[in-house]
């Protein structure tokens, strides 16, 4: 089994050529590299160390962090969250997909709020595996909720 | 009466960038603006900006606009909030409204940096209190704090339409739907992740047909366009909603920039009507720059970095001298190419390029 799959990996979903570099400037590890403003980002798995600097830094956060195997048959999926009221630890959540449809029922693992990250807060989930690819968020909290 | 070296008319990021650059190259500086704050769009930016390490990428808006106006106050740049420019006077002159007064400036050079207008689009019940610009929505709610509706529909799917719906997300209210009437999502695929992983639907080859409501707006109907983009019949949907926000493009503001008998053309890709410039943004009069929105809407990025260049050229013209400035203006053009490049940009570029060829002809 590959190292990354209980470590972890950044996922680039940043699919159009737009001019943007923070990913490039934030990662440490040289994980992350563009060869020009507006090209895409490429990603070298084995340069990353898992630091999830991109995850906040991407001003189109369309950076994610996956765990795909915790060891109980769950995944965990890192990604910003700039919506009041903040999830809490522990707390049952939705997933949901990149459309925003209900995928499954998760659990908050952390929420992070670091200065580096500038106000953007990471929130990690876990949830069944099987999903792993499917997930990418989760159904926001009504203000009603906190 | 007051004299200036160079007079900044607009301190959003092109008047900024236009009048830091003058300032460091040595010369005397007057930056106006009508807004009690300086700093333009950018303050009511709260989200994370685009561009490379050189453009603050990856700070939110509003805190570019603090470091850009802490850097044109150490360089001694004078700065007049809450004045309007009204016009250029017969002698050349330019006619500015402070504290109720007003004072001719007389100026060697003269930067434009008046920015851009919201477009409106027309259809039954536009008038309705709860139907207006994507801009004027941001505005209550990031200067204002005052949220303009719970429930809205947002029409048009370029960055404003996209990032105002966050913003307003985030302030708490919700995106009932995002109508788009081209065939395509036409912001950044990134920006409409964001709200589509929220949940807001978006509705390509969409258009709003109507608001209705007795004082305000209480519903609005979308429906589906053809490839003329006429609705068509049978695919009308109601929703129910309080606020109907237009978010469908952006245009010069040339009313000073025709005072100063600048020569115009129209570019469909940046706007419309707008000044012809040169590469080093002089417009047609040779003591009249031009950058940012107003020379084309594009982006705060490329908007600062035209500021930066009609800064550091105009200051060069009178005669001003500093070491590195003119390794800096060759960096700013090929910063400029570079946010311009990519597929995204390629129709902006075109159009840059044929209001760059004709501008320059004034001065071959």
């Amino acid at each position: 089994m590959p190292k990354n799959t209980k470590q972890g990996l950044a996922v680039l979903e940043c699919c159009q050529e737009i001019p943007c570099n923070p990913c490039t400037t934030v990662c440490r590890t040289g994980a992350i590299v563009k060869r020009a403003l507006t090209s895409r980002p490429v990603f070298h798995p084995e340069l990353c160390v898992g630091c999830k600097l991109c995850v906040a830094a991407c001003p189109g956060q369309a950076i994610f962090f996956q765990i795909p195997d915790l060891g109980d048959g769950q995944a965990a999926l890192t990604f910003p969250y700039e919506y009041l009221p903040l999830p809490q630890v522990g707390q049952e959540v939705t997933a949901v997909d990149r459309m925003g449809q209900p995928v499954c029922p998760a659990t908050v693992q952390a929420v992070e709020q670091r200065p580096v990250y500038q106000q953007t807060a990471l929130v990690t989930l876990s949830f069944p595996a099987e999903y792993l690819e499917n997930v990418r968020f989760m159904k926001r909290l009504d203000r009603e909720d906190c | 009466m007051r004299q200036t070296d160079v007079l900044v008319i607009g301190a959003g990021p092109a008047g900024l960038g236009a009048a830091i650059e003058a300032a460091r190259c040595g010369a005397q500086v007057l930056l106006v603006d009508e807004n009690k704050k300086a700093g333009g769009q950018l303050y009511k930016q709260i989200h994370k900006f685009f561009g490379s390490g050189a453009h603050y990428a990856g700070t939110r808006g509003f805190q570019i606009a603090d470091l850009l106006l802490e850097e044109a106050r150490q360089l001694g740049v004078e700065t007049l909030l809450d004045t309007r420019a009204l016009g250029r006077l017969d002698d050349g002159r330019t006619a500015i409204l402070h504290q109720n007064q007003v004072v001719p400036v007389a100026a060697k050079k003269v930067i434009l940096a008046t920015g851009a207008k919201e477009n409106a689009l027309t259809f039954p019940g536009w008038t309705l209190p709860g139907v207006m610009t994507a801009g004027a929505a941001q505005t209550f709610s990031n200067v204002h704090g005052t949220l303009v509706g719970e429930r809205i529909l947002m029409v048009g799917s370029g960055n404003v339409g996209l990032i105002v719906s966050y913003q307003l997300m985030q302030a708490g209210a919700r995106i009932q739907a995002l109508v788009e009437a081209a065939p395509q999502i036409t912001g950044y695929l990134v920006h409409a992740g964001k709200i589509q992983r929220a949940g807001v639907p978006v509705y390509t080859s969409h258009t709003v047909i109507e608001a209705r409501g007795q004082n305000r707006v209480e519903e609005a109907v979308i429906a589906q366009v053809d490839a003329s983009f006429q609705p068509i019949p049978g695919t009308e949907q109601t929703l129910a909603v309080d606020t109907v926000l237009l978010a469908v493009g952006l245009n010069p503001r040339t009313e000073l920039a025709g005072m100063f008998q600048c020569r115009t053309g129209y570019e469909g890709g940046l706007g419309g009507i707008l000044p012809l410039h040169d590469r080093w943004m002089r417009a047609s009069q040779p003591d009249v720059y031009v950058c940012g929105d107003l020379a084309g809407v594009e982006e705060a990025n490329t908007a600062l970095e035209e500021g930066r260049l009609a800064g550091t050229h105009a200051a060069l013209s009178i005669g001003c001298r500093h070491e590195s400035a003119q390794a800096r203006m060759e960096e700013l053009l090929e910063s400029l190419q570079s946010l311009r490049s990519g597929a995204h940009a390629a129709r902006r570029q075109d159009c840059k390029a044929h209001i760059i060829e004709q501008g320059g002809a004034f001065y071959a």
